[in-house]
């Protein structure tokens, strides 16, 4: 049986489901589907509603969102979310005006 | 619900702790080998250096008995000594806050506050928090939150536990369904010391299970209120177990008393389960002890690994059970004279 692997870190999706564990961030990307599965069992939600980490500076932290909604904007795409696809290239947009004023892209 | 004050609880309700499971980006979540790990170890080091005076403890390089302590005081977990390959902790000098490096998670941040004080322990371990995190660059998902090596611990990555003293709801077997009630809030009780549904020395901790689709505040809230909630049941039962039959209770305590202020041996079982019997017995006036958080103390203070740190040696459990004996006794005596 096909087995799938984080190549980040090595952990393959058999040992995900044997111990529940996952070996780096990326695992989250690889095995999205299945995480998601055993979120559904196990937790409340699948959205976050809670802290976010502070960062040092503005432009860190504008910097962070803007790479979370774009790749926040690539899942609404895989997903099919177009509403939500819609709202978050506007965010981005102002987003990236804001940095390119700030010159930090 | 009306609003109840934890203050009419100070006997039931032990200690508060917080903790956020928090991972490095660019890192393994658990596994790393042990120069990464020491790396590791350096970042957080200096990311915290501000927030307080840390000591810092290699597992490798401290005694399997003092680990056993600090362990036994919560302040670093099983699998931190067992399992984690670099492990290490940096503890503060009151032990109200420890972080565990390289154990499930890269971080396991932790505080501690004697009763139910669950914004304040939050409030503290989040500026804590912030500070790591404007050093060193956080695992969060956007929508996930706080990536972490279990999804179990998801999102906030918190776990808020309450440790509580419940004798009636313990041996009534009511603590069953309090347990099942807790479940389906999201919440889970379980014995702190012992296994089985009946905890030796009825202590139990109440905690959340639910991380992820939840936010911090709203998990300290359920926590609190279930808290109040199993506290407010502990003492109605209590009132028919215990207060009704004051001689019963009495002279339970004032036995149970006598057997620890006279025993010259003494093995940690039978101690909590005596104890819990002196407890209740000063929780309704019966026996002359006013200080319970001492007691609270003592529970931990005379645990294996802490009473050999305590004589500094390791003991023999022969030794031990002399040993704690004494330290009881002398301790009760005391606390009955205040």
């Amino acid at each position: 049986m096909y087995d799938k692997v984080c190549k980040n870190c090595g952990t393959y999706l058999s040992d995900f489901y044997e111990t529940g564990l996952v070996g780096c961030e990326k695992c989250y990307e690889v095995f999205k589907d299945e995480i998601e599965n055993a979120v559904k069992e196990i937790q409340f939600g699948d959205m976050h509603t809670g802290k976010v980490p502070p960062f040092s500076s503005e432009e860190k932290s504008l910097l962070i969102r803007y790479e979370r909604l774009f790749k926040e904007k690539e899942n609404a795409v895989m997903e099919g979310r177009f509403s939500d696809v819609r709202a978050i290239s506007e965010e981005l947009i102002a987003l990236k005006e804001k940095l390119e004023e700030k010159g930090l892209i | 619900m009306e609003s109840v004050s934890p203050d009419l609880f100070s006997g039931n309700i032990i200690k508060t702790r917080i903790r956020l499971a928090r991972n490095i980006s660019g890192y393994r979540f658990c596994g790393n080998d042990e120069k990464t790990s020491r790396e590791i170890v350096k970042k957080v080091n200096r990311a915290l250096i501000k927030c307080d005076t840390f000591n810092l403890y290699y597992v490798a390089n401290v005694s399997t008995t003092v680990l056993e302590a600090m362990k036994e005081r919560n302040l670093i977990s099983k699998y931190l000594t067992e399992n984690a390959v670099g492990g290490a902790a940096l503890i503060n000098a009151d032990e109200s806050l420890s972080v565990m490096i390289n154990e499930e998670d890269v971080i396991r941040e932790q505080c501690f506050m004697k009763g139910l004080r669950l914004k304040e322990a939050y409030e503290r371990l989040d500026g804590l928090d912030d500070e790591l995190a404007k050093n060193v660059d956080i695992a969060f998902h956007p929508r996930w939150g706080y990536l972490t090596t279990c999804p179990t611990n998801l999102g906030t990555g918190m776990r808020a536990s309450v440790m509580l003293f419940l004798p009636a709801l313990s041996e009534s077997g009511k603590i069953r369904k309090v347990a099942e009630e807790a479940r389906k809030a999201g919440l889970t009780v379980r014995g702190v010391y012992g296994e089985g549904s009946v905890a030796e020395g009825s202590i139990y901790q109440i905690s959340n299970e639910v991380t992820l689709g939840i936010s911090e505040y709203d998990i300290l809230k359920s926590v609190e209120e279930a808290v109040l909630d199993i506290c407010m049941t502990e003492r109605e039962l209590a009132k028919k177990l215990y207060a009704s039959k004051e001689i019963k209770t009495m002279d339970r305590a004032k036995r149970a008393f006598g057997v620890l202020t006279n025993a010259v041996l003494l093995s940690y079982e039978e101690f909590l389960s005596l104890i819990a019997e002196v407890k209740i017995g000063a929780m309704f006036g019966m026996v002359d002890i006013q200080d319970l958080e001492a007691l609270n103390d003592l529970t931990v203070k005379v645990r294996p690994a802490n009473l050999c740190v305590q004589y500094g040696k390791d003991l023999s459990a022969f030794d031990r059970d002399l040993f704690r004996a004494e330290v009881v006794s002398k301790k009760l005596l005391k606390l009955r004279e205040i």
